[in-house]
């Protein structure tokens, strides 16, 4: 696949599933067993897990948004950066929702394989989440 | 703005031979060295940082405070992803916590760290860059967060 139709793929991934849950997008782009990397953990990152994964992310914010800020491609890799904003309005996390916008940064790398984001690494502000919804106290 | 010496604009192989070049010199813990690389107006952000760090001194004070807090680091490149003046760092770094870091005393612990970094390279030089790592599980390495 073209390094262009590459960047598709991850700009839908965004667009298309994470901000507008499109269920046919997602099976459309994203390999069955595609795997995925966070928190060094490796685990089947497949429709179905990001499907549920987005249920979870719905029980702690309303409306939440990723906006695109860079695209790096080369090869059969595109890399993405970030800018995620919700309103921590739901428990899903396991305490009370603040009410505020929670704003984060983070970069995904795709690996692209038949057409499809066939392996993905995702690098965020994990810390900085955490201390906006209250989960870990504020830096000191 | 031509480079000074007439070298050539980046191109994708260059491009990998400065970052690979780079990492290398973070390695050596040299400031100058690791400093060289960066442009007079670099701008650049990290995660762990409130402040952008701006121009070599403010990419110089944000190296030392990582080389002292983590004085035996040493970084690895997982991956290199290169399109022309872009350029996709994927790294670990691993070292003793032997030096305050971000307000927390120095806990001897060893820790190990992912970070990707996206660079802007200009004339040869990285004239931006943003650096997204894994402070999460470095607090974990040091006892401070649970594990996941």
């Amino acid at each position: 696949m073209s390094v262009q139709a590459n960047k598709t793929l991850a700009r839908r991934y965004l667009a298309d599933f994470w901000n507008r849950g499109d269920e046919a997008a997602i099976n459309e782009i994203l390999a069955a067993g595609a795997v995925g990397h966070v928190a060094g953990k490796a685990f089947t990152a497949g429709p179905a897990t990001l499907l549920a994964r987005r249920v979870g992310l719905l029980s702690i914010y309303i409306n939440p948004t990723f906006t695109l800020e860079d695209e790096i491609a080369a090869g059969d890799k595109v890399v993405i950066r970030w800018t995620f904003r919700g309103a921590h309005t739901g428990a899903g996390a396991g305490v009370p929702p603040t009410g505020k916008e929670v704003v984060a940064t983070g970069i995904n790398i795709f690996r692209i394989a038949d057409g499809k984001i066939a392996e993905l690494w995702v690098e965020s502000d994990d810390l900085g989440e955490l201390r906006q919804l209250g989960v870990i106290p504020a830096a000191s | 703005m031509s480079h000074p010496t007439g070298a050539p604009s980046t191109d994708s192989k260059a491009a990998e031979q400065l970052i690979t070049n780079l990492i290398a010199a973070w390695n050596t813990h040299d400031l100058d060295r690791a400093t060289a690389f960066f442009a007079a107006d670099y701008e650049g952000s990290d995660v762990a940082q409130a402040e952008r760090q701006h121009g070599r001194t403010g990419i110089r004070q944000s190296l030392a405070r990582y080389f002292q807090a983590i004085p035996d680091v040493r970084f690895a490149l997982a991956d290199l992803v290169v399109a022309g003046e872009r350029a996709v760092a994927v790294w670990t770094a691993t070292g003793t916590h032997l030096g305050a870091l971000m307000n927390i005393p120095p806990s001897g612990r060893t820790v190990t760290v992912r970070g990707v970094s996206t660079f802007t390279l200009r004339d040869g030089e990285i004239a931006e860059a943003e650096h997204i790592w894994d402070v999460a599980g470095m607090l974990r390495h040091i006892g401070l967060l649970p594990e996941l």
